[in-house]
């Protein structure tokens, strides 16, 4: 175990020793500190600030599978002109490729439709009507690349930049160096939602807190049965019974520690508090159905279907309560074949969601100091599959809003045939180190010591860069 | 870069000989010095030669003096005339170190600390874990103890310069219960604690020693920490993350540790069991330790780079597992501070490079563990499948004679018959068989083809399929694919719902390049295509059930037309189980395009047909133009001879003859094939293990930057880090079995440094070494260098005893000595480096539940066996897939095993045991964090098996012969705790009992719902709300601290 987080945890465990089971503060996840400008005096090894966080807080929309970028926002006329001829060689040699492997390369003409949206004239496809309409909000990044070529890698190395498991995911990162304000829920929530075909496998490791302590994992919350495991009483028990047990049990604890003197004890008088409280508090949070109905319409969410949608609002729902990182999962993204209706059927299933989510943030003063990131593991191929496309790392495209990143403009280019992202390459590297500095910290001292080495989110060597341009 | 020398040696003496001032004490090179040059200087400065900067290290002495133009960075006695000490005071952004942009600044005493070590001589020290393990005298005076346990002098000399002391010896029960779980996992029961609390003769503890290191749970208790280390799982791991078998091994560990194995033997088996000479069988399944590792099954996973990530997988395990070494940071680069170089790093992968396995895909077990009576029974498959061998070899030579004659005969009347190709205009209809008894054998095939017997339409054989959710078989890429002839062409197949489970819908999708044309029956669950196009047809409700119903669908329907081609079919369903038999499309067919009446048609399909003799298989494949006049007539020979449908009917008769023969001849080879398979299929009914199995060596290159796709790196054959040393096997090129003695030979300081180490945490909280997993530069030197060497000598001279050492640790007065800290204490030593008390901690996940499971007498200790399932939340698998799954628990005694026996599934680890810090064993875990987070209070409080626990827990109480509440009070807390309560808790106890009694007496619904709680009945002789209300009672003792912690 480092040091340090020995320092810090005792840190946390002093900060509750004596305050006895009412008035506790932040517990889950969380530490002492209130306002995120305000660096706490525990920090990890090297972490500084940037001196301006912008971002409060993180929404994640993960797309699963890796959308197309060249059905969703990145046109390529010259790939439509190409369509049905071979891919030029010099492009495709000695490349990775997927289910491709040893078959004929051709190329593959963008099949949706795309136009200009809003003032900002952003260009993107018609399979987007609402995200249209928030065109001028969002930044699209158009050259990203990544370096894992099949899904589970290649997610584990977007939520903890590397494909090696057992590493922090983003969320415990951040976490980890911002800590909770939340008082009642875990600093760290995930979201999975139904709908929408192929069901790519998505494992704990993707929010996993690695080698950081567990309370910086990301808390599950399921849209059906209990909303976070174990959260309901045992049958036949109300919640006064189970106040009664666990008051017995925290009076029986602290009558012990007076003998033991064990901070550790006053730490697990404080966490059954901090249970009872989730169990009273999340069942409410989950429950969608006391929003004004046009909120609900403006999401497109029914309560308790476990939609993407309503999983949106959940985030605006969590994001208003504090929580630091929230993640959502929405599978069926991988389009091997038949990549146009499949597009548009889950753009369809999670457009007027984002854009609702955007909004409504906006509407409420919350996006300033919220920064959505909505994309997937990786891109597809600018060569046919049958009638899809396949698995592609070297270029691919994300979108972000709020959280300080600049509205209605696009960044970066891949190449004409939609290959290689050329112009302002942004490894998945680079954008984490973006994310980390709208939220005030700076990646490159932003560490902590495993195994010999001082880790990053960002990597053990390599350099990542803050995208500037892409900053208010 | 900045160039190293840039200042005049005169200014920088002007400006600093001031400050330097003699040290009184000599500078300790491994505590101070090191540790400062590591986390500051080598990232440039040290092993890696790729990263050094300006040609300087600092790790080695050698380096540090080395003439760099007329300075050097280090002048030993002088630090006022060392560039290090300058660079480390200059205030100037270009010369300063380390750089500001590392973020990284030394403190004035860390300054001070390397100028003292300059200024004392600059001497180096190997780094501590590499030097030989010397045998350290034990001190023989101490003013702290009269313990003559080395231990306790070891702990006692470094206690002298201290203004305290050991702590007081605990109670005599704390003692006992912390013995009970250090060395067992739960704690004792009654009986047992009794045993023990009434002995008052002087061996009373030696004896406690004794009967539990020979107790069977002693080596449940091991494993579980050994499991962590080797990442040993159920799944695979990545994606799919299937089921693989490997409990056999886990089964190995606590045998191992149960009959005290010495440790050398262990490594030797767990390394190269399978390359020990005439090795037994559990040795083979010791040898299963290489294939614990994640792999993949996921489609589109490159070979390559999977082979890439299992070496290197496989190296960093070895290297903490067996060494305490971390090398991971090798794979792309020199170590940046320890002596691992690239090079060591693909050499030591070398030394796996002979495993056999496929690097994408299943994992087929390659050891078979029957029980006797499966043997038994095997033995008499083996004797059918002789019989029918016998039969074979007796009558399949005449028979053969028989063949040869007719073919001859056949042959010869063909001889002048003439042969022309066919014209289009004798079109005719036909139908195609693409699926009968087989699966396609011209074609990739994915998804299990099941073959069975019962019930079956045509032929011999039909493909049964059962599962949850979307799941379906197919076959793809045939390289005789389906030509439409038109848009009349009909599809067809047999398909028998199987009535007791039948599928909620099936779905035919057939391939022309892609998925997409689909029909289907039934409802509307499979998410493929979109309704009402031609990606999804719908064509009707499903067949009756418990009937053969014959599927169609013409090409028209589903969007296929004469440029269509088809290459797959794919068979789907949603849940249930259903029987596929026969199918084909009735088509028309051009003759040219028809291999029974063309024969160019015929011979170009013929060279993918391996039901063809292999020299006929041969030649169709050659290109028309390359073959001989002779292969030409082979080729039409054979064509006429067997294929050709419109021959005179005389030369018909014969090839009906013939055929008749060769499948008598078939019927003989067929038994065989059967009594085979019925073996193999036995075979699969018994418990299993992948273990090592040895073959060709892939060739094993450095992979720059650790880039699988660069193959430019220097090819390297096994060898042991070179700084470390050389195998000498003359000749002989090093393998596993050289590398697994290597390990535990003299000459290698570091297994018996990391184990004793790890072996020292279980029972003082914490490694003399703090960093249990790296005993190298980064990790941290031990407080007790002496301490740790002499046990590690003591382990290794002795025969490697594992028993031997704990036995030494726990009679130690240190082991002994009271956890409560005066607050003096806690304020000079918050994290217990000195040992003056012994450590507290909560218990570790496995033995959290198997406490609870003993207190209340639930738990069922039978040793090893499958893995087990016991409650989990509902629904919490559902993000796996390929297939979808759910968790389903297993029934009676399965649902109260320890800890250790519970499915592990590394994507989805049990809840309750990831609240509680359980490592998801992706990778080696040498140690678990220790939080303490809400989630463990959800899961102790609501999780059914602890309410279960609890439940039952109170009916031990409520059955108690003492009626009267405070008697039952005491006794529930002697079973859990080892002691009775203080007035002040039974107060607190009191009081909820009255108010729960009250409660449940007016809702004995309520009672009876909470007696519901898992699957144990509960005892109706009993008043229900008294049951309820001493649950209450029950659950709250099971979530105190101290029932969770080892004190």
């Amino acid at each position: 175990m480092n040091p340090t987080f020995i320092n810090r945890r005792t840190f946390l465990n002093q900060a509750t020793v004596g305050i006895g089971s009412t008035a506790l503060t932040s517990m889950l996840a969380g530490n002492a500190m209130a306002n995120p400008q305000a660096w706490p005096a525990n920090l990890p090894p090297h972490a500084k600030l940037s001196g301006n966080p912008k971002a409060k807080r993180v929404i994640f929309l993960s797309m699963a599978g890796g959308p197309s970028h060249l059905e969703t926002f990145d046109y390529k006329p010259k790939l439509k002109e190409m369509d049905g001829q071979p891919m030029p060689e010099s492009v495709t040699q000695g490349q990775p490729i997927a289910q491709l492997q040893g078959k004929q390369l051709k190329c593959f003409g963008p099949q949706l439709e795309f136009k200009k949206w809003g003032k900002s004239g952003q260009y993107f496809s018609t399979a987007f009507p609402k995200i249209g309409g928030i065109a001028d909000d969002i930044c699209i990044v158009r050259s990203m690349t990544t370096e894992q070529i099949n899904h589970d890698p290649a997610h584990t190395y977007m939520n903890t930049g590397s494909q090696i498991s057992g590493r922090p995911s983003m969320g415990s990162w951040v976490l980890y160096g911002l800590g909770a304000e939340t008082q009642n829920l875990p600093g760290f929530v995930v979201l999975t939602s139904v709908g929408g075909g192929q069901n790519q496998p998505i494992a704990t490791r993707q929010w996993h807190s690695g080698f950081l302590p567990s309370k910086y994992q990301g808390v599950h919350f399921h849209s059906k049965g209990d909303p976070v495991l174990y959260l309901s009483n045992p049958n036949g028990v109300t919640n006064k019974d189970q106040r009664s047990v666990i008051d017995s049990v925290n009076q029986l604890n602290s009558i012990g520690n007076k003998t033991w003197r064990d901070p550790e004890i006053s730490t697990k008088i404080s966490q059954y508090e901090m249970a009872f409280r989730m169990q009273a508090s999340v069942p409410g949070l989950m429950d969608v159905s006391n929003e004004p109905k046009h909120v609900l319409d403006m999401y497109g969410a029914k309560p308790g279907d476990g939609s993407f949608a309503s999983n949106c609002l959940l985030a605006r729902r969590l994001a208003e309560r504090d929580v630091r990182f929230i993640h959502l999962y929405h599978r069926g993204w991988d389009h091997h074949g038949g990549v146009k209706n499949g597009v548009e059927k889950t753009a369809n299933l999670v457009d007027q969601g984002s854009a609702a989510l955007v909004q409504d943030l906006k509407q409420r003063g919350m996006l300033e100091d919220t920064l959505v990131v909505w994309g997937g593991e990786f891109g597809r191929t600018p060569m046919a599959q049958g009638n899809g496309r396949d698995h592609h790392i070297k270029g691919f495209s994300i979108w972000m809003a709020g959280g300080g990143i600049k509205g209605g403009i696009s960044y970066g280019n891949t190449d004409e045939l939609g290959y290689n992202a050329e112009e302002n390459v942004v490894h998945v590297r680079d954008f984490h180190a973006t994310m980390l500095h709208q939220l005030g910290i700076q990646s490159q001292f932003f560490t902590h010591k495993h195994q010999g080495l001082d880790f990053r989110l960002t990597g053990v060597d390599d350099e990542a860069h803050v995208i500037k341009d892409i900053i208010s | 870069m900045i160039d190293f020398k840039t200042h005049s040696p005169l200014l920088f003496l002007t400006l600093f000989l001031g400050p330097f001032l003699e040290a009184t004490t000599p500078v300790d090179f491994t505590n101070e010095v090191r540790p400062i040059l590591s986390e500051y200087c080598f990232h440039c400065h040290g092993p890696d030669k790729g990263k050094r900067e300006a040609k300087l290290r600092l790790d080695i002495s050698e380096g540090a003096l080395r003439d760099l133009g007329g300075y050097s960075a280090v002048i030993p006695g002088k630090p006022e005339d060392s560039e290090l000490v300058f660079r480390l005071h200059s205030e100037d952004a270009e010369e300063i170190m380390p750089p500001p942009e590392t973020g990284k600044t030394l403190t004035k005493k860390q300054k001070r600390i390397l100028e003292d070590w300059i200024r004392q001589g600059a001497e180096y020290e190997e780094h501590w874990s590499f030097l030989p393990i010397d045998s350290p005298s034990i001190p023989t005076k101490s003013t702290k103890t009269k313990s003559k346990h080395p231990v306790d002098r070891f702990l006692a000399k470094r206690l002298e310069s201290e203004a305290y002391s050991f702590a007081q010896p605990t109670e005599k029960k704390t003692l006992l219960r912390r013995l009970y779980f250090d060395l067992l996992g739960m704690p004792p029961t009654l009986k047992e604690a009794n045993q023990f609390l009434k002995d008052n003769s002087d061996n009373a503890y030696d004896q406690l020693i004794e009967r539990l290191l020979s107790d069977p749970r002693f080596g449940e208790r091991m494993a579980v920490h050994w499991l962590d280390l080797v990442r040993y799982s159920d799944t695979i791991g990545y994606h799919s993350d299937n089921f693989m078998e490997v409990s056999a091994y886990r089964d190995y560990v606590i045998d191992a540790f149960n009959e005290n194995m010495s440790y050398d033997q262990f490594v030797i088996e767990n390394l190269a069991g399978d390359l020990i000479p005439e090795s037994s069988k559990r040795q083979k399944i010791a040898s299963g330790y290489n294939r614990l590792l994640q792999t993949t099954r996921e489609g589109g996973a490159q070979a390559a780079e999977y082979t890439a990530i299992y070496q290197a997988d496989r190296v960093r395990n070895f290297g903490v597992v067996w060494l305490g070494a971390t090398t991971g940071c090798a794979q792309c680069h020199d170590h940046k501070f320890d002596p691992f170089t690239i090079k060591d790093f693909y050499s030591l992968a070398a030394f796996f490079a002979d495993l056999q396995e496929k690097p994408v895909g299943g994992r087929n077990p390659n050891l078979y563990l029957p029980t006797p009576e499966q043997e038994m029974k095997l033995s008499e498959f083996e004797l059918d499948k002789k019989e029918s061998e016998q039969k074979r070899n007796l009558h399949k030579p005449k028979i053969q004679q028989e063949e040869k004659e007719l073919a001859k005969e056949l042959k010869e009347m063909l001889a002048n018959f003439s042969y022309s190709e066919p014209n289009r205009d004798e079109v005719q209809k036909k139908e195609r068989i693409f699926v009968e008894d087989s699966a396609p054998s011209d074609a990739d095939l994915n998804g299990e083809w099941k073959l069975t017997e019962n019930p079956v339409f045509s032929g011999s054989k039909s493909i049964m399929r059962t599962g949850q959710g979307n799941n379906q078989h197919y076959f793809i890429n045939s390289k005789n694919p389906h030509h439409i002839f038109s848009e009349e062409d009909e599809f067809f197949a047999y398909v028998y719902l199987d009535p007791k489970n039948p599928p909620k819908q099936i779905m035919l999708q057939f391939n022309d390049g892609s998925w997409s044309h689909r029909a289907y029956w039934g409802e509307s669950l499979i998410p493929y295509g979109t309704e009402n196009t031609t990606s999804r047809v719908k064509m009707g409700s499903l067949p009756e059930l418990g009937k053969w119903a014959r599927l169609s669908v013409t090409a028209k329907k589903i969007g296929l037309n004469p440029k269509d081609t088809i290459n797959g079919i794919a068979f789907t369903q949603w849940d249930g189980t259903l029987y596929w038999d026969k199918v084909g499309v009735h088509t028309k067919i051009d003759p040219r395009q028809d291999p029974d009446f063309s024969l160019k048609k015929w011979i170009s399909i013929a060279r993918n047909d391996k039901s063809l003799p292999a020299n006929i298989q041969t030649l169709a494949k050659k290109k028309e133009n390359d073959r001989s006049e002779t292969e030409k007539k082979s080729l039409s020979h054979y064509f006429l001879n067997f294929v050709y449908k419109k021959i005179p009917k005389s030369a018909v008769e014969l090839r009906k003859k013939l055929k008749d023969t060769k499948s008598k001849i078939e019927t003989l080879d067929i038994a065989v094939k059967k009594a085979t398979d019925a073996i193999n299929n036995y075979k699969k009914t018994f418990r299993s293990m992948l273990v090592s199995q040895t073959g060709n060596k892939r060739v094993v290159r450095i992979l720059p930057r650790g880039n699988w796709l660069d193959q430019s790196g220097e090819v390297v054959q096994p060898a042991i880090p070179e700084f470390m040393g050389k195998l000498d096997t003359k000749d002989r090129k090093a393998n596993r079995l050289d590398l697994a003695k290597w390990v535990v030979s003299n000459n290698n300081p570091l297994p018996a440094r990391a184990f004793t180490n790890r072996i020292w945490k279980i029972f003082f909280g914490h490694g003399l070494s703090r960093r249990l997993e790296d005993l190298g530069g980064q990790g941290e030197p031990p407080t007790h260098p002496k301490l740790l060497d002499h046990l590690s000598t003591q382990f290794r001279n002795q025969g490697w005893d594992i028993k031997k050492l704990i036995r030494t640790l726990v009679t130690s007065d240190a082991y002994k000595q009271s956890s409560v800290p005066s607050e003096k204490l806690v304020k000079a030593d918050p994290l217990n480096r000195l040992y003056a008390r012994q450590s507290r901690f909560r218990l570790d996940a496995e033995f959290v539940r198997d406490s609870a499971l003993s207190i209340s007498g639930l738990l069922v200790n039978d040793i090893g066996g499958k893995s087990v399932k016991p409650y989990q939340p509902a629904g919490y698998w559902q993000h796996l897939n390929f297939p979808a799954r759910k968790w389903q628990a297993g029934k009676g005694d399965d649902l109260y095993r320890r800890g250790l026996y519970t499915f592990h599934c590394r994507s989805f680890t049990h809840p309750a045991m990831l609240a509680f810090d359980a490592p998801s064993r992706e990778e080696c875990a040498a140690e678990r964090p220790r939080s303490n987070i809400p989630q463990q209070a959800l899961a102790l409080l609501n999780d059914p098996v602890f309410v279960e626990a609890a439940r039952v827990f109170a009916e031990k109480l409520l059955t108690h012969s003492n009626k009267e509440d405070l008697a039952k009070i005491h006794y529930a807390f002697q079973c859990a705790l080892t002691r009775h309560p203080t007035k002040e808790e039974v107060q607190v106890m009191t009081e909820l009992l009255s108010q729960q009694r009250k409660r449940y007496q007016e809702d004995e619904e309520a009672a009876l719902s909470l007696m519901k709680t898992g699957e144990k009945t509960y005892n109706k002789n009993l008043s229900i709300s008294e049951l309820a209300a001493w649950t209450s009672v029950s659950r709250t003792l099971l979530n105190m601290y101290e029932t969770t912690a080892r004190f």
